[in-house]
């Protein structure tokens, strides 16, 4: 398998469970005002280490170039789902904070 | 995440917010060029309307060698350099080692450029630093390339400013990570309808936490090339070799071979390409040949890193015969931990190992970058915009460089665009950056209110990312997308639907924000959705 | 006349030797630094190692040293590794680069 299809492979795998995080992030949630469909802390733990297997495995089968590949392809599916628009049916009445800024 | 105590916090908050407001404008300015330098190849490409797809290296190159050294004097013949330039045009640089005007070592000679056809375009004679100007159909690479290295101010001190800047982004990065006690729990956390301040910090905390190792690495690789030549090597030639910087240069780059000046024919350079494209699986980015016309000739090949490696690759040929003799690292005589490592730094900052996928990847975590440094100085502005309203100006500067950048850079590549086809994009290109910079200065003093002046930019953005494809095929008279996929150029059509898309986006953007049912109360507030 | 030094808290009281120790003392120590590790560090296979990582590792050398004169409450420890460093290189380097006075005795 080639670096570009291996990198892209460990990326797909690793953004899905990136996804599957940021939708179900607490603090994220909590922000929108859905506080009920927060993930439990175990099991965001589990599936954060899950998302770093295929990175990993990039990184033991020797291909570096790979690895490269999954880390900065992670950062930016991090970011971009972080700052992806919710609909707005997601936002809530809690929405707006109301603590002054440190 | 990492705790530091009250005082301890509040030094780094004092480091990290200091570091990026003294010099975040002009960090700003260096990423983003950087962003951009990313695809310099590919913009030069798209801009100069390069068709040829194969490497100079493919075509016969042996011939077209003599003929130029039979041309050259001999008191230039000691070394020559070999590497694609233009429309996979063939650059030949003849030259010797010499002092320059201060005594520092340089390279003196005479610099040729033939054409994809092998016909001699330009002859220039000079030092190193002199003969590798801009020239008409690369002059808008030349320029993304050139700001970002040294913000178009003359070595060293350009080297040494974006030396520091790399250091200042390196702080930043550090002292971001030490202040942010909830890294992982925030690290999806955007809420925008908070307060402005709120909403900012989110925004750059979050870009900033997915953003932070290659923040590190970029900050670190970057900081390592602006010093490297200025202060690393004289400082460390001082001391291990009593000054001697070409000592420093042979210990390091050297192939260490018993002397014999006799003269001797070069060796075919054509089976020495074949050769070494069959090796490595693609035509050399370089080729480099000491002792040219003696017995201890060499001949140095690079190329691009094989597929699963970050290090560049060197094939060393014997130059009188041109036989193989050894593959070797680009640092170094045999592979070492040292050679390794500096081999990486290329890579790594430039994102160039994987072909068009790493440049893609190093571009959107160039552009997460920018945001980061954006929002970072919106952040300051922000915070203490709520106390006084003196800082309005402040507000202004950053929304003037924060989209006029990007501006002028766009102007850039219009004007050259426009003059290329009458000889005179080196001096428009430039040109066209200036003018467009005293315009977008001038908007931002007299515009009644930043939300207007971030609409008027956004949208003046918009619009001439949407006339740069127009520009290309009607006033550079460039290809046509079907005669560029056809010549193996799909980046062309690429680059042309790209603008188009992102043009037709800041248009948009700049729309919506003007329509009455957008506008709010606060000022600083509307320019938190900038 | 009442002795004010007390009343100034102990982190603005020695903000300038930090400032300093962090400013120009981090960009001196490294530049030591730069030009003595080679001396010392073990030249790898290649026989490069010495003068190659210095070269890269200068901006983190540097970074290491800002923030420890940054973060180390003791004002004094964060002097000391500074001053040893600055020493301790500094006389490789002067070694380095002086002429041997055996050599002159000899020479006689």
């Amino acid at each position: 398998m080639t670096t570009a299809w291996l990198a892209l492979l460990a990326l797909a795998i690793s953004a899905m469970l990136i996804v599957v995080l940021c939708q179900g992030d607490p603090k994220r949630l909590r922000a929108a005002g859905q506080k009920g469909a927060a993930m439990l802390p175990r099991r965001r733990r589990v599936l954060a280490a899950l998302a770093c297997l295929p990175g990993l495995g990039c990184a033991l089968s020797g291909n570096s170039a790979a690895f490269m590949l999954w880390l900065g392809g992670c950062a930016l599916v991090g970011w971009i789902s972080a700052t992806w628009p919710r609909r707005k049916s997601q936002t809530g009445t809690g929405a707006l904070a109301t603590r002054n800024a440190p | 995440m990492i705790h530091l105590d009250k005082d301890e916090t509040k030094a780094m908050v004092a480091v990290h917010g200091w570091s990026g407001i003294c010099l975040g404008l002009l960090l700003y300015a260096v990423v983003l060029t950087g962003t951009a330098a990313v695809f310099a190849q590919e913009i030069g490409a798209w801009a100069a309307g390069h068709l040829n797809s194969q490497s100079a290296f493919e075509a016969p190159v042996d011939a077209r060698v003599r003929r130029l050294s039979e041309a050259t004097p001999a008191q230039y013949r000691d070394s020559l350099n070999l590497f694609e330039v233009g429309d996979h045009g063939l650059g030949a640089f003849f030259h010797r080692d010499a002092l320059d005007a201060k005594g520092m070592p340089t390279e003196r000679g005479i610099y040729y450029q033939l054409d994809h056809g092998g016909r001699l375009t330009s002859t220039v004679h000079g030092t190193s630093e002199e003969v590798f100007g801009p020239h008409n159909d690369d002059a808008l690479s030349s320029f993304l390339v050139d700001t970002h290295v040294r913000l178009h101010v003359p070595n060293p001190w350009g080297l040494l400013l974006t030396g520091v800047l790399g250091l200042t982004m390196l702080v930043a990065a550090i002292s971001g990570l030490l202040i942010h006690r909830h890294l992982f729990k925030d690290i999806f956390t955007l809420r925008r309808n908070g307060s402005p301040v709120l909403a900012n910090r989110d925004m750059h905390s979050v870009a900033g936490t997915w953003s932070l190792p290659f923040a590190f690495v970029l900050a670190f690789t970057g900081s390592f090339f602006s010093f490297y030549g200025t202060i690393g090597v004289p400082v460390v030639a001082m001391a291990a070799f009593r000054g001697d910087v070409q000592a420093l240069s042979e210990a390091v780059y050297g192939n260490p071979r018993k002397s014999d000046p006799r003269p001797a024919s070069i060796g075919d350079l054509d089976r020495v390409t074949a050769d070494a494209v069959r090796r490595t699986g693609e035509a050399p980015t370089f080729i480099s040949i000491e002792h040219f016309g003696r017995a201890d000739a060499e001949i140095t090949s690079y190329h691009q890193p094989k597929s699963g490696d970050l290090e560049p690759v060197a094939l060393l040929y014997n130059g009188a015969t041109g036989a193989f003799e050894r593959a070797k690292p680009t640092v170094g005589t045999r592979p070492s931990a040292g050679g390794t490592l500096s081999g990486i730094m290329g890579p790594l900052h430039f994102g160039n190992f994987a072909g068009i996928l790493s440049k893609a990847i190093w571009f959107g975590l160039g552009f997460a970058m920018c945001y980061v440094t954006y929002t970072g100085m919106r952040l300051w502005v922000v915070r203490r915009g709520q106390d006084t309203r003196a800082l309005a100006w402040l507000e202004r500067t950053l929304t003037v460089v924060g989209f006029g950048l990007p501006i002028c850079l766009l102007a850039a590549a219009a004007a050259f665009l426009v003059t290329m086809p009458l000889g005179s994009a080196v001096y428009w290109t430039t040109g066209g950056f200036l003018i467009a910079a005293g315009s977008v200065i001038a908007t931002g003093v007299v515009i009644r209110s930043n939300e207007a002046l971030t609409r008027t930019l956004k949208g003046t953005a918009g619009l001439i990312m949407i006339a740069l494809p127009l520009l290309r095929l009607f006033a550079a008279q460039g290809p046509g997308w079907s005669e560029a996929i056809a010549s193996g150029r799909p980046m062309t059509p690429a680059i042309d639907v790209g603008c188009i898309l992102m043009g037709l986006w800041l248009v948009r953007a700049g729309w919506n924000a003007a329509r009455p049912a957008h506008r709010d109360g606060t000022v600083i507030g509307k320019g938190v959705r900038a | 006349m009442p002795d004010r030094s007390n009343t100034i808290p102990s982190h603005l009281r020695f903000s300038w030797v930090r400032f300093l120790l962090a400013g120009p003392g981090a960009i001196a120590v490294t530049l030591a630094l730069l030009a003595g590790m080679p001396l010392w560090l073990p030249a790898g296979a290649a026989g490069i190692d010495n003068l190659v990582f210095p070269l890269v590792l200068a901006p983190l050398i540097w970074a290491a040293l800002f923030f420890h004169a940054c973060l180390d409450r003791n004002l004094m420890r964060v002097a000391v590794i500074a001053g040893a460093l600055l020493l301790v290189h500094g006389g490789l380097i002067a070694a380095r680069l002086l002429p041997h006075p055996v050599a002159h005795e000899i020479s006689r």
